[in-house]
């Protein structure tokens, strides 16, 4: 149970995230390795934990603090600034992000989500350069925004019912628990307030974009709908505005050059795809809205990660100019390709299942909106393939020669662990019991 | 041991075949070779000797999946022995050996799937095979846009499929295909509309009017994925699909279905006549006698598509290798650049393209002859009278002509160059078929039997025989003589447009770049860098938000 090890849980986040901030005291090759070593103890340990809690919370700790290890572990190859704030800022990430899901209690939520979104800034403003502080002040400006609402909503809620419970939310007024839903829908990129995420995501190191589009805005649009889902005219203009989000999304995704952008954008639609699934109303889309969160996560965050390796190799993001920059690489091809099929929808990865199933529970909400679905995931194979393509295809323009090998193999773990899981979809979602 | 030993045996060949090619090329060739020449003897050796107990996977061990079995797992295996001779020289040969088995294993396991999510699995499993098969040669832009094609005009047929699914759990209630089949039985309404969600998806997969798009610019993938994915295996899928939800398809689905069929009969056998790329008119012929076995199933004679299944996969099996040699010896598939192969020294392969060429046109005694037949023969009582004899007569009249066409304009005349068949990987395979096609007409009763029905008996229907003879003489007579060439030329433009689809393809084409171009600028355009803007967004939904809610309350 999620309540049993909050508490433990909360201190080996906060215990690991001074740790790991503090190596910054050590020389900079200590650090950066002291930081790795703890924050993979950390991550491993909180790990852990979420398995054993099980649930909605547990489910979310497994995907972030999977990711989380991903990141930490590419980090070593493709961050050079400040290795050891990057990663604590990643543990801290991923640690808060099955508070928000677990958690009964509003103004632990609000610690967690102000823990999340400064980890998330920092993370964006991360290179210091013009483009990064440009990225920042968007998400600062428009997140910033949605936490104030989101904490006026708080307020109204505890001096309406004089609790701070989760629970409480659904006696409180209606314009208590619309506020919280947009503030936390702000963070989840819902259309139309996911207007700071191509930046954010863009311009972040590759480590920190695989979290935010992977697992970050999906946690925040499970806080959204945790809220949201209470009253049915948010939820049902939530559902209306994420399919407009699911297309909107994946058409622009259509029109980038810039690989990251792209990724983002297409993140965009993904955790549209989720909100849509939760907020349906239908028991089935919901479950697999869940199973989409670790589909897409793992596979995303290979995506950015094999972004990193190629912004480490060739200087650069634009797909016109890395074109064939995969091609040499067995390694590097396997898990572009298979992550670009997989986020299609395609067998034998888990997005299969959760595609499959959020289209027929959608089919059984509404036709009309599992349509909208199934339209933007045909969008999507545009710009999926285009990328896949781009970097297979052709000759490298410079071979030069960093091998980058502990990236790469992350990538290529998260593509296997979706391979292995798509074997037994359900047993996952038994295991946190989420079906 | 159970069926599904068979695909899971070719999956995790697969998966060996993109490890071992990392090392050794000859390694990789003799796995695949071992692992489809293995599954194949599997296949038969369980179906003749009785499936066991079930294994892993939920199986169907009835005789329409072991038939479809046996054709998937023989083919691929007679296949991946020609692409030996094929791909050689070829640099991403591990990448093909890991997509082709992983093909034959999961049209393997779709053939035999219990469940329908199974199959839906499979289903999409061979798609993505499909796709990244036909984009093989991904440096040639042709190329990767056909693979992209291919894969996303199937999945707008599989919207149809998705809405099954979801339909069939809902009220179904049950995922086991003998159940859903019995569930449907019992609601025809329900069964209707499911019968016609499945039609839309089997016509994404087969190349039916109107998402026959995909399947000409599929061609420009290798000749042994042409083969054995774009003739023999995968675009019968759709077939299998209505085959074996045959039992629940109503009177109005079956209507539908039928005049869906026609129209694209006709118009493939159009084009196949009018096209200039040799892949291309087996591509159109190939959709032509899909719909052939379509129109079997529509007019109620479901063994007949299945036989015509059967002969057919021989046919154009051995109609795909050949041009294969041809294309590799020649280096050319443009019908224009071709002539006189014959003479060039191409003996076997004449020999072998004219057996299959005459079966396809249904020229007693080969097995096209008499499955056709019987397919045609429940075409004319479907449509009763006149109307039915006409159709009969000009279906068979454009097959002849538009095969006899393609046998005379490759290989008579004079040569251009000395061509030299001398690969026996790919000899062998080409005999075998060759052989088969030849010998096939006694295969038809034991299989039938096999199946459960009783045999179609064949008759020589006249109107068939007379199409037959027209369209051979017409043949002959204007690209084996020359005669009518003043027609010809004033025809040329017709043809264009029919080698292009009737300009469907363009057409879809233009509406999905202008759609996706507009709206994605439009989205594009809506970003807008300003963060005052973007919180002026937020404010404005909370508004909206607020006065929803105040009008609601």
């Amino acid at each position: 149970m999620w309540e049993a090890v909050e508490s433990t849980y909360l201190l080996v986040l906060f215990v690991g995230t001074a740790a790991a901030l503090s190596s910054r005291l050590l020389p900079r090759r200590a650090a950066s390795a002291v930081s790795t070593a703890i924050s993979a103890a950390a991550l491993a340990l909180l790990l852990t934990m979420s398995l054993q809690a099980g649930g909605l919370a547990g489910y979310i700790g497994f995907v972030s603090t999977v990711i989380g290890l991903a990141a930490v572990a590419a980090a070593i190859d493709i961050v050079h600034e400040d290795k050891a704030l990057h990663n604590a800022l990643v543990l801290a990430l991923s640690g808060s992000l099955a508070v928000l899901a677990g958690s009964g209690d509003l103004i632990r939520i609000f610690i967690a989500w102000e823990l999340m979104s400064v980890s998330v800034l920092i993370l964006v403003a991360f290179h210091r350069d013009r483009e990064a502080a440009e990225a920042a002040l968007k998400y600062l400006m428009l997140c910033g925004v949605g936490s104030a609402l989101a904490l006026v909503g708080i307020a109204l809620v505890a001096l309406e019912t004089g609790s701070t419970a989760v629970g409480a939310v659904q006696r409180a007024s209606m314009l208590a628990r619309a506020l919280l839903a947009v503030g936390f829908a702000t963070e989840a990129a819902l259309f139309p307030l996911h207007f700071w995420l191509p930046d954010a995501h863009m311009v972040a190191p590759s480590t920190a974009s695989a979290m935010l589009s992977g697992i970050v805005i999906e946690a925040a649009a499970v806080l959204a709908w945790r809220v949201a889902g209470t009253d049915p005219v948010t939820s049902r203009v939530f559902l209306l505005l994420a399919a407009a989000g699911a297309l909107l999304g994946n058409l622009s995704a259509l029109a980038q050059d810039d690989f990251k952008r792209l990724l983002a954008y297409s993140s965009v639609a993904n955790v549209s795809y989720v909100l849509m699934g939760l907020c349906s109303g239908s028991e089935l889309a919901r479950t697999y809205a869940y199973l989409h969160i670790a589909a897409h996560g793992f596979l995303k965050a290979a995506l950015f990660l094999t972004s990193g390796v190629l912004l480490a190799v060739h200087g650069t993001r634009s797909l016109a100019a890395l074109r064939g920059s995969a091609a040499r690489d067995n390694l590097l091809k396997l898990v572009v390709i298979a992550s670009c099929l997989g986020l299609t929808g395609a067998p034998p990865l888990l997005p299969f299942w959760s595609e499959l199933f959020l289209a027929v529970g959608l089919f059984g909400a509404s036709p009309p909106l599992a349509l909208a679905f199934i339209i933007a995931v045909v969008i999507s194979f545009g710009y999926y393939f285009r990328v896949l393509y781009g970097l297979s295809v052709g000759a490298p323009s410079d071979s030069s020669q960093k091998a980058l090998t502990t990236a790469k193999l992350t990538a290529l773990s998260l593509v296997l662990l979706s391979a292995a899981l798509f074997l037994q979809p359900r047993a996952l979602l038994a295991f946190f019991s989420l079906a | 041991m159970g069926l599904d030993l068979v695909p899971l045996l070719l999956l995790v060949s697969s998966v060996a075949a993109l490890v071992v090619g990392r090392y050794s090329r000859r390694a990789c060739e003799l796995l695949a070779v071992a692992a489809s020449g293995g599954a194949a003897a599997l296949a038969l050796y369980l179906i003749l000797g009785g499936a066991g107990s079930p294994g892993v996977l939920p199986v169907l061990a009835d005789p329409l999946s072991e038939f479809m079995l046996a054709v998937v797992c023989v083919l691929g295996f007679l296949i991946v022995v020609y692409s030996v001779g094929y791909m050689a020289g070829e640099e991403g040969f591990a990448r093909y050996y890991f997509f082709i088995l992983l093909f034959i294993g999961a049209m393997a396991g779709l053939v035999v799937a219990a469940d329908i999510l199974l199959l839906y699995l499979f289903w999409e499993l061979v798609g993505v095979c499909s796709a990244m098969l036909i984009s093989f040669w991904w440096d040639k832009p042709e190329a990767r846009r056909a693979g992209l094609k291919a894969f996303t005009v199937t999945r707008v047929g599989d919207v149809g499929f998705l809405a099954a699914i979801a339909l069939i759990i809902y009220s179904a209630g049950t995922t086991s295909i003998p159940g859903v089949i019995q569930a449907l039985g019992a609601d025809a309404s329900l069964a209707g509309l499911v019968g016609a969600l499945l039609l839309l998806a089997a016509a994404g997969k087969s190349a039916q009017f109107p998402l026959l798009v995909w399947l000409p610019d599929a061609m420009e993938g290798p000749t042994s994925v042409s083969a054995l994915i774009h003739a023999a295996t995968m675009v019968k899928a759709g077939v299998y699909l209505l085959s074996r939800f045959y039992p629940v398809l109503t009177v109005e689905v079956r209507e539908l279905l039928f005049w869906l069929a026609l129209a694209t009969a006709f118009m493939s056998a159009v084009s196949a006549l009018a096209s200039y790329d040799l892949k291309r008119v087996l591509a159109f012929s190939t959709i032509n006698h899909l719909a052939l076995m379509f129109l079997a199933l529509a007019a109620g004679a479901w063994a007949a598509a299945q036989l015509h299944l059967l002969s057919h996969s021989l046919f154009k099996a051995l109609l795909f290798l050949c041009a294969g040699l041809i294309a590799h010896e020649v280096g050319t598939r443009n019908l224009d650049e071709i002539s006189g192969l014959w003479k060039a020294g191409l003996r076997l392969t004449g020999v072998a393209f004219l057996v299959g060429a005459l079966s396809l046109a249904g020229v007693p005694p080969l097995p096209g002859f008499f499955t056709k037949e019987a397919v045609l023969e429940a075409v004319a009582e479907h449509l009763v009278g006149p109307a039915g004899e006409a159709v009969v007569l000009l279906l068979s009249f454009l097959s002849a002509a538009y095969i006899f066409r393609l046998f005379l304009r490759v290989f008579a005349g004079e040569p251009k160059k000395e061509c030299e068949e001398h690969n026996l990987w790919m000899r062998v395979p080409i005999a075998a078929l060759a052989v088969a096609t030849l010998a096939g007409a006694p295969l038809i009763l034991p299989v039938s039997k096999f199946l459960g029905v009783h045999h179609v008996e064949a008759r020589l229907d006249a109107w068939a025989l007379l199409g037959l003879v027209t369209g051979s003489a017409l043949a002959y007579a204007v690209w084996g003589r020359g005669l009518l060439a003043g027609l010809r030329a004033a025809l040329k433009p017709l043809a264009r447009l029919a080698d292009r689809v009737y300009l469907l393809d363009d057409l879809y084409t233009w509406i999905a770049r202008q759609v996706s171009q507009r709206l994605s600028y439009a989205a594009v355009r809506l970003q807008q860098g300003n963060p005052a803007v973007n919180t002026l967004w937020l404010l404005g939904l909370v508004i909206l938000l607020s006065i929803v809610i105040l009008a609601v309350v």
